[in-house]
């Protein structure tokens, strides 16, 4: 296992000065992550069968079948038809460019937004870290389902950009708090007091130093923002916002699933969206983790 | 800290009433209208009409925010547009029945998410992390009114141990029993994704504290693992769990839509979903209202709580 | 000695019982006692203010008008309510009615005139919140939506504490007057509201905890989103109800079945707000305890043309779109036949239903002829609107938008909320947009089809048909009205205004263990609750 790499008794912020072994080695123990490795392999395949969709995909992903509404699989329908006859095979392939897109796009688009506020509100801390910490309140104050219906007003035409822009909105303030409360925390820790002494910037101390030991919350945050993401993707095109029909997502596809029936006799409807989202956040729980583990080879056991 | 505290409240003042201004227009400028959407057959025209005055839909937004603040002042939230009854009612009667649910969703997800993470984080990469992982994303994977479905489909349809929706039996005395006995299934639908949350948080953190120096110092010492576990690790790793634990703090208020709505709860989150499906401005004021104190307060305790679990963490 | 050791006995017996709950000495169930289900939650119980269809059937079971209005094979009948007689004079302009020696109100007041007088009053007062204003618009005295009008004499005559008669503006189909005054006007308590000022009656508390109603069952409870409680007025003026105590549950299409399968549900509510989902009506079908009963709707689907986009006002492109919509396949497959295609507003169950009104059938080529005839520009990308919150018709517009597109029509689903969607339809901010109607039996259909009418978004002005409806309205000598509709219909057809998709059916379960139920009257509700029984299992 990959903790034959781990290098004992290297310090936290202790770490090699040289970027290009730096990368090097992490590349090199990013790799010895097998279930990273996996993961990876397993999002190329899920990204390529969404790129592909159009060769892949034995049908149209919006063509009905006239004589087959909620079959079960068959030859024609490997992965049976939905509730209007559409073949759920060819959906669930052409939904991964939706899912992936916003549940990618979004967290990012909020990681990047909160890590960079929160680390400024913890790292300078008193006045400033109070002001950006009300915004932070506000923000959190409004209902979302109001704020969504505006913007759903606001935008006019529905498109997959609009739910990542809401999602990112919606999603960066909790992330700040989260990232804030990490670098309350390490500021006074020795090697960033250490840091400072020796006159490295602030830029530098945030990022190289104290930024990559926030960073577990965040990629756990990240991973559960992204299976949040697809879903509610699906409850954003309910309100008119987002991808609408007849456009695939592996979340509009579950909400086929509402009925007892279905539930029980007819997993077709929800196995394989369920199933494509479970592996798709599984997989990047592990790429997740294997960054981590290689960018930070001073916090492993 | 003291001065810190004075400072945070003091401040609540403006952001609150800063946050109803901001409510407040953004409600307005939202499309649909209380009154238009009110379409029947048996409504006429002038129906329609009386009722757009009565609810002074008729003024402008700046007049209809500065009555509505006068009210509040007062200590009057107003009555609901649709059902005509004070807010206060409206708000009131589902306040113990969501604290109920979500205060125990939340309870659960902790009791189980931090024990599940620390076993996963010392045992990392083991069969049981392993588990712990696949199990949290599978939880956090299907919709929640997927889950509260599988839920009832499982206990209440197949097992036949517990009642489908509710909160006490219909016709029944209540009592303590049949309350517990409705709660299980909505409380532990809800608490799948909390603790599965909770799980990841721990069992990253712990791992990060674990690498840390003086963790390390204090096994060098010779210290007992458990206790290194208990009295370093642990306090160290609750950083994040604190600060979600914060964050968590308004969803004991704001309910839950899904689980409330497959279960036939009482809860604020129905009634949030209901007033914006109403348009029923009133009461969607109340519950931003509400959320915006209880945000500002869990935002509070967190950063207290933080001071508490790090004793290094001081507010300049 | 022997004393004390029984007392100790019945101490523990006691304690036990004490202890259980009460859903395991067998809860419920019993003959005494029915559960109903809907979907929703009421607002509130005001008979004249309840928004919803949810109020007005928790309402129905405490208040009640003068009569019952039911449509049996295709005719309208009426039975009687708290009226126990009721006519209408020679010229159609006067109706008498009397009510039930009997009836009383729960607190043991007599039901009397003044209390109709009130109600009208009340419901006529330019102060007073209701949604039933249009049910008595035809009451001389009053405005075109049911208000008074200053000056003039209110069309209402106290004959006897228990008759009274009201007048109309013009003559009228008595039909109509019956239907809409008859059974569409809940009777007030004038001893309980009568010193409230109009303005202030909306918040009233005995809305949200009427406890003096008319109707065969008194309220109980309401326990907030999940049950309303009501109990049987013994001294109901046609014998006491048989059911002891009903409740109306609020329950999720979701669990329906498992309720049902349960037995812990009886009866569901009815078409719109407590049927069985598609999906699982099989298996109700298939339940040994249940009944499922299919209702023929009253209520129609439809697609609106915005005939303010000066591209869908030519004809022959609304007819390319009626063509171009397989609605036979929404029919047999997305609701399983469990619905009727019908061409105008008027339901096949109606009595002005004209069937000679041939429907436009399913035919993309013909669609396409017909764009190309009107110049269809084929780049044009249309806009269906779609709202959410009927899983039926969301995925009906799914179907319509493949539809179009396979006849040569760029489309585009939007979907919204419910509110954001009327708001775009009141806006004329859309071009082709579903939604779903039902109106009472009368063929009077003026508010969505004539010149700015109320519910008119089409937008559409066609002469005439305003002059159609219009002669629908003044005209009361029900054959000549026949007459009327039958070509009103045809006018319909011709112009499309809407392409009706279709009349849902009702999916309803009925327990085995009940009878009386009329659940097999055509989209109105049962209300003659009092006949129901309940035996055991």
């Amino acid at each position: 296992m990959s903790d034959a790499a781990s290098v004992p008794g290297s310090l936290a912020p202790a770490r090699p000065s040289r970027a290009v072994s730096f990368w090097g080695l992490a590349a090199g123990r990013f790799l010895r992550h097998r279930m990273a490795v996996l993961g990876l392999a397993v999002m190329a395949a899920v990204t390529l069968l969404a790129a592909g969709a159009a060769l892949i995909a034995p049908h149209p992903p919006s063509s009905i079948d006239p004589v087959a509404f909620q079959a079960a699989p068959s030859s024609t329908h490997p992965l049976g038809t939905d509730s209007v006859g559409r073949d759920v095979l060819s959906r669930v392939i052409y939904a991964g460019r939706v899912s992936l897109t916003v549940g990618i796009l979004a967290v990012a688009m909020y990681v990047v937004i909160g890590t960079a506020i929160g680390a400024a509100a913890g790292y300078y801390g008193g006045t400033f870290d109070l002001v950006l910490s009300r915004v932070m309140d506000v923000m959190l104050s409004f209902p979302p389902l109001i704020i969504i219906l505006f913007a759903v007003s606001v935008f006019g035409r529905p498109s997959i950009w609009n739910v990542i822009i809401v999602l990112g909105i919606l999603g960066w303030p909790s992330l700040a708090r989260l990232v804030r409360g990490q670098f309350l925390a390490l500021r006074d820790l020795e090697f960033v007091l250490a840091a400072r002494s020796v006159g490295a910037s602030d830029a530098r101390v945030v990022i190289r130093h104290m930024l990559p030991n926030a960073l577990a919350p965040v990629l756990v945050a990240a991973t559960f923002g992204m299976a949040n993401a697809i879903l509610i993707e699906a409850a954003l095109s309910f309100l008119g916002m987002g991808v609408q029909p007849p456009t695939p997502s592996w979340g509009n596809m579950l909400t086929d699933a509402q009925s007892l029936t279905v539930l029980e006799r007819m997993p077709w409807l929800w196995v394989p969206p369920g199933a494509m989202i479970l592996i798709s956040v599984l997989s990047i729980n592990f790429i997740g983790d294997g960054l981590r583990d290689a960018l930070d080879p001073g916090l492993r056991l | 800290m003291h001065r810190y505290l004075a400072r945070r409240l003091l401040i609540m003042v403006p952001i609150l009433l800063g946050i109803t201004v901001v409510s407040y227009l953004i409600m307005a400028l939202t499309p649909g209208d209380p009154v238009q959407m009110m379409i029947s057959p048996s409504m006429s025209r002038e129906d329609m009409e009386i009722r757009r005055r009565a609810l002074g839909l008729d003024q402008p937004v700046h007049v209809r925010y500065l009555k509505w603040l006068g009210e509040v002042a007062r200590g009057n939230l107003g009555y609901s547009f649709s059902s005509g009854a004070p807010v206060t009612r409206r708000v009131g009667e589902r306040l113990v029945p969501t604290l109920k649910l979500t205060g125990t969703a939340l309870l659960l997800s902790y009791l189980i998410g931090i024990p599940v993470g620390v076993i996963a984080a010392t045992r990392r990469y083991s069969t049981a992390d392993y588990l712990a992982t696949v199990l949290t994303f599978l939880g956090i994977s299907l919709p929640t009114f997927f889950l509260g479905l599988a839920g009832i489909y499982v206990f209440s349809l197949r097992l036949r141990w517990l009642p489908v929706g509710g909160t006490m039996t219909l016709g029944g005395e209540g009592g303590f029993l049949d309350g517990l006995l409705h709660l299980i299934l909505p409380a532990s639908v809800l608490a799948v994704a909390g603790a599965g949350a909770v799980t990841r948080y721990v069992r990253s953190s712990m791992l990060e504290v674990l690498g840390q120096d003086f963790v390390r110092t204090a096994r060098a010492k010779g210290l007992a693992e458990a206790l290194v576990l208990r009295r370093h690790a642990l306090r160290n790793a609750l950083i994040p769990v604190i600060t979600i634990a914060g964050l968590q703090v308004p969803a004991l208020l704001a309910g839950a839509v899904i689980t409330e709505q497959v279960f036939e709860w009482p809860g604020m989150g129905r009634l949030t979903i209901e007033a914006i499906n109403q348009r029923d401005y009133p009461v969607m004021m109340a519950i931003t209202l509400i959320t915006a104190l209880l945000v500002a307060a869990g935002n509070l305790l967190a950063d207290v709580a933080y001071a508490v679990a790090d004793p290094r963490i001081h507010y300049g | 000695m022997r004393v004390r050791s029984w007392q100790a006995i019945a101490a523990a017996v006691l304690a036990v019982a004490v202890l259980l709950p009460a859903g395991a000495l067998g809860g419920p169930k019993s003959e005494l006692v029915v559960v109903a289900g809907m979907w929703s939650p009421p607002n509130n119980f005001s008979p004249i203010n309840t928004d919803s269809s949810y109020g007005y059937y928790a309402v129905r079971f405490m208040f009640q008008g003068m009569l019952e209005a039911r449509l049996e094979n295709n005719q309208l009948r009426f039975f009687p309510a708290l009226a126990s007689r009721w006519e209408a004079s020679q010229d159609r302009q006067t109706f008498r009615f009397t009510i039930h020696p009997r009836a009383n109100w729960h607190d043991g007041r007599p039901i009397t005139s003044a209390d109709v007088e009130f109600t009208l009053l009340t419901i006529s007062d330019p102060k007073t919140q209701t949604n039933r204003g249009a049910e008595i618009a035809t009451v001389a005295g009053l405005s075109t939506g049911g208000k008074r009008v200053e000056g003039q004499q209110l069309g209402f005559r106290i004959l006897g504490p228990k008759a009274f008669e009201v007048r109309t503006k013009t003559p009228v189909d008595p039909q109509m007057f019956f239907e809409r005054f008859g059974s569409g006007v809940y009777i007030l308590p004038k001893h309980i509201l009568g010193t409230v000022p109009p303005d202030q009656l909306a918040r009233h508390p005995f809305f949200l905890a009427p406890t003096v109603g008319n109707g065969p069952f008194k309220f109980v409870q309401y326990k907030t989103d999940q049950f309303v409680e009501f109990v049987a007025n013994d001294a109901y003026h046609v014998g006491a109800p048989k059911v002891r105590r009903v409740f109306i549950r609020i329950i999720p299409p979701t669990t329906m079945l498992a309720q049902l399968e349960r037995q812990d549900l009886d009866v569901t509510a009815g078409l719109g707000i407590g049927d069985i989902l598609v999906e699982d009506w099989d298996r109700v079908k298939a339940m040994p305890h249940v009944r499922a009963v299919s209702i023929p709707g009253v209520a129609y689907q439809f697609m609106s043309f915005n005939f303010a986009r000066n591209y869908l006002a030519d004809k022959r492109v609304r007819r390319a779109f009626a063509h171009a919509i397989n609605r036979p396949l929404i029919v047999n497959q997305l609701l399983r036949g469990e619905a009727q295609i019908a061409e105008g507003p008027i339901p096949p169950i109606n009595p002005y239903f004209n069937k000679n009104v041939k429907p436009w059938g399913f035919d993309p080529a013909r669609a396409r002829a017909l764009l190309q005839e009107a110049g269809w520009d084929f780049n044009r990308t249309i806009v269906l609107r779609v709202p959410t919150g009927n899983i039926l018709r969301e995925r009906t517009g799914d179907i319509i938008r493949e539809n179009l597109v396979a006849a040569g029509i760029k489309a585009e689903i939007q979907k919204s909320d419910f509110p954001t969607h009327l708001a775009a339809l009141y806006a004329k901010n859309y071009d082709v947009a579903l939604v779903g109607w039902g109106g009472p039996t009368d063929p009077d259909v003026s508010s969505q089809f004539r010149t700015g009418g109320q519910y008119n978004f089409t937008f559409h002005s066609i002469a005439a048909m305003d002059q159609l409806l219009d002669d629908g309205v003044k005209n009361a000598d029900p054959a000549k009205r026949r007459e009327i509709y039958n070509k009103f219909q045809e006018m319909f057809a011709e112009e499309l205004p809407y392409v009706v998709l279709y009349y849902a059916g009702g999916r309803a379960a009925v327990a085995r263990r009940m009878s009386g139920v009329l659940y097999d009257v055509s989209g109105l509700y049962d209300f003659q609750t009092y006949g129901w029984v309940a035996g055991t299992q």
